[in-house]
C-alpha cells in the first residue's frame, strides 16, 4: 500500500513536470519538417469558402478534425505556423496527460514521443491526434465512478467523429466491459451518442442524408477494399506495438489486463484497415505510454529495457530538422502555387489534377471550377454516387478552365485513375503552356 | 473494522472524491478495487479503507 508522504511529494512535483513533457513533447512539430495532409487541409478551406462536407466537399472522414481546423483557419488564417500549434498542441496534450498519469513519467514521456517519431505521427492527420483522447478515455473507464464511466464511453463517442475507424477503440473497450460485467447498454448509448447528433444535426442544418452515405454506407459497402494497401514496415512496426502492449501488461500481471487501456490500446490494431500502417494504428501511442511508464514502475529491469529501447528507437528516428510542413511550404509546393498565382487571381477558378499539391487551392485562395471538392485523382471517390461523371459534364460546360495537369506516374500512382472521365478529358485537353516535362497548364476545350 | 464516512477516494493523477455515506457510495461507484492500485481510499479517521465493488455491489468495504 502506499505512503501517503510519497504521495503527497508527488502531487507537489506534478505541475512542474506536467508542463515541462507538454512543452518537449510539442518541440518536434516546431523543430522537425511535418506534414499539413490535404485531405483535412483543403476540406478545411473549402468548408471556411461555404463549401459543405459530404454535399460539395467530398471525403469520407467524419468532420470534427476538418471542422475544428476550418474554425482556427478561418479565425487565424491558413498557414504553416497554425498547423505546426495544431500538432504541438494535441502532443502537449497528450504528454501533459501521460505525465500526470503515469508512473515513472521521464520514462513514458521520453517512449511517447520516440514511438510517436518512429511512426510518422508528428503530422495533422487524425489518428495520431486522437492519441491523447484515446489515453484520457481509457483511464476515465478505468477510473470506476459511475460518472467516469460515462465520460469516458462518451469520449470515445468524440473520437468517433473525428475518424469513424476510432469506432475500433471503442470495441477493445466493449471487449472490456463485457469482460468486467460494466453496463455494455450505457457503454454502447454514449459511444454511439456524439455520431447520432453529427447525424441529426448535420441532415437538420444541410437537409441532405449524403453524411451518413459517406461516413458509414461507403465504407461498409466495400470502400475500404477499393483504397487497401499495406506499408511493408508495418510488419516489423505494428508487431514491435503489439509486442510492448502485450509485454507490459503482463508485467503488471492480472491488475493490468483488467484495466482498459491494454484492450482500447489493441482496439486500435482495427483502425490499419483499410490503410494498414504505423500512424493508422497511432491512437494507441499514448495509451502505449502510460503502460510502457507502468511496467517500468513494476519492475526494475522493464525500466532499464525501457531506457535502452527508447534510445535504439532514437536512434532510427529521421529527424528532418528544419524541414517544412509538407503540402504547404515545401518547394514543390511553393513553386507549383507561385504558376498558380500567375495564371488565376484569388477567388478565381481551375483544376488540379495531380499536381503538388491539392493544398494550392488553399494556398492562392482559389476554388474548382464545378463548385465541389473532390481529388480528381481519387477514382474511388468518383466512382459513387455518379460524382464523377456530374463533375465531368459540369467540367465540359466550363470551356477555357485552367487546368493544372500532371502526368499519372506509374510508380506510385494508381492506375485506375486514368480510368476516369476526369482524366479522359484533363489529358486531351489542349495543352497552353509546359511547366516541365511532367505537368502543363491546360485549358477545357 | 468498518470504516468511518465520509471516505475519501484518492486517485494516482491527484483527483479525490469524497463520498459521505454508503448511499451516496452506490450511487457514484460502479466498479473499483483498492487493490488494483490506481486509488487509494482513506476514511474520516484517515485510515486506509480496503473497497471492492463490481457492478454497482459493494463486495469489501473495511478498513485495512
Amino acid at each position: 500500500m502506499k505512503a501517503g508522504a510519497s504521495t503527497i511529494d508527488g502531487l507537489r512535483s506534478r505541475p512542474l513536470v506536467i508542463v515541462l513533457a507538454a512543452a518537449v513533447a510539442s518541440l518536434p512539430a516546431f523543430l522537425l519538417a511535418t506534414e499539413a495532409w490535404p485531405e483535412i487541409v483543403v476540406p478545411a478551406y473549402f468548408t471556411t469558402r461555404g463549401g459543405v462536407l459530404y454535399e460539395t466537399i467530398v471525403f469520407p472522414h467524419t468532420p470534427l478534425l476538418i471542422l475544428t481546423t476550418a474554425l482556427l483557419g478561418k479565425l487565424f488564417g491558413f498557414s504553416a505556423a497554425l498547423f505546426r500549434i495544431i500538432v504541438g498542441a494535441t502532443f502537449a496534450a497528450g504528454a501533459a496527460l501521460i505525465a500526470r498519469n503515469a508512473q515513472q513519467r521521464v520514462i513514458a514521456v521520453a517512449a511517447f514521443i520516440v514511438i510517436a517519431l518512429l511512426g510518422g505521427a508528428y503530422t495533422l492527420w487524425p489518428d495520431p491526434l486522437l492519441a491523447p483522447l484515446a489515453l484520457a478515455a481509457a483511464l476515465l473507464l478505468e477510473r470506476g465512478t459511475k460518472r467516469s464511466f460515462i465520460a469516458g464511453a462518451l469520449l470515445l463517442g468524440v473520437a468517433i467523429i473525428t475518424k469513424q475507424t476510432s469506432a475500433w477503440l471503442a470495441i477493445g473497450g466493449f471487449v472490456w466491459v463485457l469482460a468486467k460485467r460494466r453496463d455494455w447498454k450505457t457503454y454502447l448509448a454514449a459511444i454511439s451518442l456524439p455520431y447520432a447528433l453529427f447525424v441529426a444535426i448535420w441532415a437538420a442544418a444541410f437537409r441532405t442524408t449524403s453524411h451518413i452515405y459517406w461516413t458509414f454506407l461507403a465504407l461498409v459497402t466495400g470502400h475500404g477494399g477499393e483504397i487497401h494497401r499495406i506499408d511493408p514496415a508495418f510488419v516489423i512496426g505494428g508487431a514491435a506495438l503489439l509486442l510492448i502492449i502485450v509485454a507490459t501488461t503482463s508485467t503488471l500481471g492480472r491488475q493490468g489486463w483488467r484495466s482498459p487501456l491494454p484492450w482500447i490500446a489493441l482496439g486500435a490494431f482495427g483502425m490499419a484497415w483499410p490503410r494498414t500502417d504505423l500512424i493508422h494504428v497511432s491512437a494507441s501511442f499514448a495509451i502505449v505510454a502510460v503502460l510502457i511508464g507502468r511496467a517500468a514502475s513494476a519492475k526494475r529491469t522493464f525500466a532499464y529495457a525501457a531506457i535502452v529501447l527508447i534510445a535504439i528507437g532514437a536512434a532510427f528516428v529521421h529527424w528532418r530538422v528544419g524541414g517544412p510542413v509538407f503540402f504547404w511550404n515545401d518547394r514543390a509546393t511553393t513553386f507549383y502555387s507561385a504558376q498558380v498565382r500567375r495564371h488565376v487571381p484569388p477567388g478565381g477558378a481551375f483544376l488540379n489534377f495531380n499536381t503538388q499539391n491539392e493544398t494550392l487551392y488553399a494556398i492562392t485562395g482559389t476554388r474548382t471550377p464545378s463548385g465541389i471538392y473532390v481529388n480528381p485523382k481519387f477514382w474511388y471517390y468518383l466512382n459513387k454516387q455518379n460524382l464523377g461523371d456530374r463533375i465531368c459534364a459540369d467540367l465540359r460546360a466550363k470551356r477555357g478552365t485552367p487546368i493544372l495537369f500532371s502526368y499519372l506516374d506509374a510508380r506510385v500512382d494508381d492506375p485506375q485513375s486514368a480510368a476516369t472521365c476526369i482524366y479522359g478529358l484533363c489529358s486531351r485537353a489542349p495543352v497552353v503552356e509546359v511547366i516541365n516535362p511532367a505537368t502543363q497548364w491546360r485549358v477545357v476545350p | 473494522m468498518t470504516p468511518e464516512f465520509p471516505i475519501r477516494l484518492i486517485f494516482d493523477d491527484g483527483e479525490c472524491v469524497d463520498i459521505e455515506s454508503p448511499e451516496e457510495l452506490l450511487e457514484k461507484v460502479d466498479t473499483l478495487d483498492s487493490a488494483d492500485g490506481g486509488v487509494w481510499v482513506r476514511d474520516a479517521l484517515d485510515r486506509t479503507v480496503t473497497l471492492k465493488m463490481r457492478g454497482g455491489t459493494v463486495e469489501r468495504l473495511d478498513v485495512t
